[in-house]
């Protein structure tokens, strides 16, 4: 090798110690972040900053931080306090609610917030009838501004969880900057939240800075930045190397085994609002029989799922109203013991007039594009399960998310795997769209029943409390006796951070507010 | 050159039929895969919100009409609203576009660099180890599956020595510069924003030598192929014979050995491109290959029919350039 070559070699060595000369400088620069500032990474993404729109957990939560509603979450709780109202009064017929606002409310740039803005914003949401604009329109009637201070709305029918209900974004006021008649997914003026936005470029980052005019208390770190990553592993490998200070939504079950015990950095779990069940179509043989759908229910192991194939992410779950939330009762335990009770799914099966040479047959579907790579392996788990009874032969089928969605709703499976994740915080969304028969119908279950209806009436309608519970756990207890649906597993919350982070306060509501987070 | 003009007329409308086949056979692929409409609101909206939508995205039109309106808007830059957002498409493309073309871009640049320099390498030493060395690195390059080794270097190069970023294209604590061209490196350099510029150019080793390394390895082939045939030829045995340094031997040669170098630089343009959808994911790379990956997750059928395309545009752009470079460099093509 001699001339030509000889500089090349040289040339490229050149170009690219200078490469990493500059690399490393720039290194050297940009660490040391400030005091002020946390960075979190997430692979989620930011839909429409427009709560007209946006109906996905994670623009929520960051509508939550630069938005506020009339109520709100008290943090690590899924109790309701007051949020933007300072006190509110309820008509007796449960259909007029009356709210009075805090004085003095501005958005961040000091324009002033005031009754009417309340009323533009939810009227603007019912108008443009976006995604999540039923949250809004299926309740409210109407909603006027009494004077600057007092909103007030008309409701449709007495709704029990009103206060739920305002505090999800559709309720939220938004700057008028927002365009009136149409949704506006990169509108940065926001709401009056803890937080504004100080600069927002879609999928790369996101710069929440303090909000001056906000009228509650500072928010702990001034400047909060979100990165948006594009895989869960690259999340993982970015809070080892401090390019975030938090890893939130979503690291997957390896990412968050291989962070756990890592020096510097600590992993905090919390139950999830998520949830996963089997339905069942009650019109369609065999499961049409009760006593089918009993003895499906008895033969499963949820520990086994959630070891098996979720890596214990997940927890059991013995009723659709999960773990934690008031009037949660584990009623499919009560009925089937904790399981597998391969001797009661037997006898039912026995009873039901099937034999081990005289199988009972299952098809059970799933679709391979919505929930994951671990949906076929969750399927074939719940396979061996009830073929464990010796009188059960499943055969698996899965179809596209799109065909399957639509051939639920027509009721053409027999047992199907599906998820929810819930609108509003109140044991209503975990209940009526199940099993009220007026609301079902997406779930091709077919399942009616008239005390069920008409406790789950009175349920939504009832302010009291203790009386809701009650009613709550006389419909689980229907619930796990008539099995249209089989509850699974419920979801947990990971989010992984450097020790020196504090402050992470994580509840079923799935918001983390990033305005109490602080540096220690 | 008049010859030349005609010719580049002639296959810029050859490019035609080629796009409108593509754009066909796009059309019926997204329509073979269930109702996407369904697929994208999920089983809690009601029947009626799902017409609603399937009307809103012209999708209850018999199939011909939606076809006609679908090449119509393609000739006419309007590739619909996306199902998901409701923006048009179009802008989605633009807004990412420019990423992938600052990393396509420095790619394209390394990995003829690196190719050139190995293939050039193995050819003046046939036979020895450097031969066999550069060889092996033509192959080993090939068959590296890109987010594989993508992690690898974040994992070194990125959580161990602490040199490059994992992922994005700008640090937290820098602000983007204003946009441009929308390439950060161009835009920090015009408005003199040094600070964002270095920060890009770090963002941009990662996924540059990740994609730039994989597809080196067909320039090393071709470039060490072409090379060693020249070397062999009459020319070079008289130059060498008339006492010709080597250095300038190389250098004609290489300069004859270059020509099929830039016909492979139009096919790996294309491949480039694929590439850059995995490097993106891998490298959290805000272009239109994490765009595209995005929007298929989301079954967005019109978004990611309007990215297609428009690849496929570019693709056939950068083909007929790559040719018209070919005409002008050679002089023994002739049309």
């Amino acid at each position: 090798m001699k001339g030509i070559s000889r500089i090349t070699i040289i040339g490229i060595i050149i170009v690219i110690l200078i490469i990493a000369g500059v690399a490393y400088y720039m290194m050297l620069q940009t660490q040391a972040p400030a005091k002020e500032v946390i960075v979190i990474g997430v692979t989620d993404k930011v839909t429409d900053i427009d709560p007209a729109n946006a109906y996905d957990f994670y623009t929520w939560e960051v509508l939550n931080n630069i938005m506020e509603g009339l109520t709100k979450y008290k943090p690590g709780t899924t109790e309701i306090t007051m949020g933007i109202a300072e006190s509110y009064t309820v008509s007796d017929d449960g259909l007029t609610w009356t709210f009075k606002l805090r004085k003095n409310l501005k958005f961040a740039d000091g324009t002033p917030c005031k009754a009417q803005d309340v009323v533009r914003s939810i009227k603007r949401v019912m108008e443009i009838q976006g995604d999540p604009s039923w949250l809004v329109t299926s309740f409210v009637d109407d909603v006027v501004a009494l004077d600057d201070y007092t909103v007030q709305f008309k409701l449709k029918h007495a709704v029990s969880y009103f206060l739920a209900l305002l505090a999800t974004p559709p309720y939220f006021p938004v700057h008028p900057n927002y365009k009136p008649h149409e949704i506006d997914s990169d509108q940065t003026a926001g709401g009056v939240g803890p937080y504004m936005i100080k600069e927002w470029k879609r999928n790369e980052l996101l710069v929440l800075e303090e909000n001056p005019n906000y009228y509650g208390e500072k928010p702990k770190t001034k400047r909060i930045v979100i990165k948006f990553y594009q895989s869960s592993s690259a999340l993982r490998l970015a809070l080892e190397s401090g390019e975030i200070d938090i890893a939130w939504r979503t690291l997957s079950p390896q990412d968050i085994e291989g962070l756990r015990g890592k020096k510097g950095i600590s992993v905090l779990e919390v139950p999830g609002a998520a949830i996963r069940y089997i339905i069942l179509n009650t019109q369609m043989d065999p499961t049409s029989s009760k006593l089918v759908r009993q003895a499906l229910a008895a033969a499963i192991d949820r520990k086994d799922i959630c070891k098996r194939v979720y890596l214990d992410t997940w927890v059991p779950l013995y009723s659709l109203i999960p773990n934690g939330m008031w009037s949660h009762e584990d009623v499919f335990k009560k009925k089937y013991g904790e399981g597998p009770n391969l001797d009661l799914a037997k006898s039912l099966l026995k009873q039901a007039g099937y034999s081990e040479s005289n199988k009972l047959h299952i098809e059970l579907w799933y679709t391979p594009t919505h929930y994951g790579d671990t949906e076929a392996d969750l399927a074939t788990v719940l396979k061996e399960q009830w073929e464990a009874t010796g009188m059960i032969e499943v055969t698996i089928k899965s179809e596209e998310w799109g065909a399957y969605v639509d051939d639920a709703r027509k009721g053409v499976f027999m047992a199907s795997l599906f998820g929810w994740y819930p609108d509003y915080i109140d044991p209503d969304d975990y209940t009526t769209p199940f099993l009220d028969s007026r609301a079902n119908s997406w779930t091709g279950s077919g399942y009616s029943n008239d005390e069920v209806d008409s406790l789950l009436d009175q349920a939504s309608t009832s302010t009291d409390i203790n009386t809701r519970t009650n009613l709550y756990k006389q419909v689980q207890t229907i619930l796990a006796d008539d099995v249209p649906i089989i509850p699974l597993i419920q979801g947990k919350l990971f989010i992984a951070y450097k020790s020196d982070i504090k402050g992470i306060v994580l509840d079923p509501v799935m918001l983390f507010r990033y305005y109490l987070v602080y540096r220690g | 050159m008049g010859k030349l003009a005609n010719y580049l007329v002639v296959r810029s409308l050859l490019a035609i039929p080629t796009i409108l086949v593509l754009v066909t056979l796009v059309f019926i692929l997204m329509r073979l895969t269930g109702d996407p409409i369904a697929a994208m609101v999920g089983m809690k909206a009601p029947p009626e919100v799902i017409a609603e939508l399937r009307h809103k995205a012209g999708l209850d039109l018999p199939i011909h009409e939606q076809y006609i309106r679908y090449i119509t808007g393609v000739f006419t830059g309007d590739l619909g609203k996306t199902l998901l957002y409701d923006r048009p498409v179009i802008k989605d493309i633009l807004d990412h576009f420019p990423a992938t073309l600052e990393l396509t871009i420095y790619s394209f640049i390394i990995s003829v660099l690196i190719g050139v320099f190995t293939g050039t390498v193995a050819a003046i030493n046939q036979g020895k180890f450097e031969d066999v060395l550069m060889r092996f690195y033509g192959i080993f390059t090939y068959a590296i599956f890109i987010p594989w080794f993508g992690l690898l270097l974040q994992m070194v190069f990125g959580n161990w020595l602490g040199i490059i970023p994992i992922g994005g294209r700008l640090s937290a604590y820098i602000s983007p510069p204003p946009f441009i061209t929308g390439l950060y490196t161009i835009d920090s350099l015009l408005t003199g924003r040094l600070d964002a510029f270095f920060d890009a150019l770090r963002h941009l080793i990662g996924p540059s030598f990740t994609l730039g390394i994989v597809l080196s390895g067909s320039y090393t082939r071709i470039v060490r192929a072409n090379l060693v045939d020249i070397l062999s030829q009459d020319f070079i045995t008289a130059a060498r014979a008339r006492g010709l340094r080597d250095s300038l031997v190389i250098k004609h040669a290489l300069k004859n050995a270059l020509i099929p170098v830039i016909t492979l630089m139009g096919l790996e343009f294309a491949i480039l491109l694929t590439g850059a959808v995995l490097t993106e994911t891998t490298f959290s790379w805000n272009g239109l290959g994490s765009y595209l990956v995005d929007m298929i997750r989301n079954s967005d059928y019109i978004a990611v029919q309007g990215t297609v395309v428009f690849f496929a545009i570019f693709v056939s752009i950068i083909s007929v350039i790559v040719d018209a470079l070919y005409a002008i460099i050679d002089p023994r093509i002739r049309y």
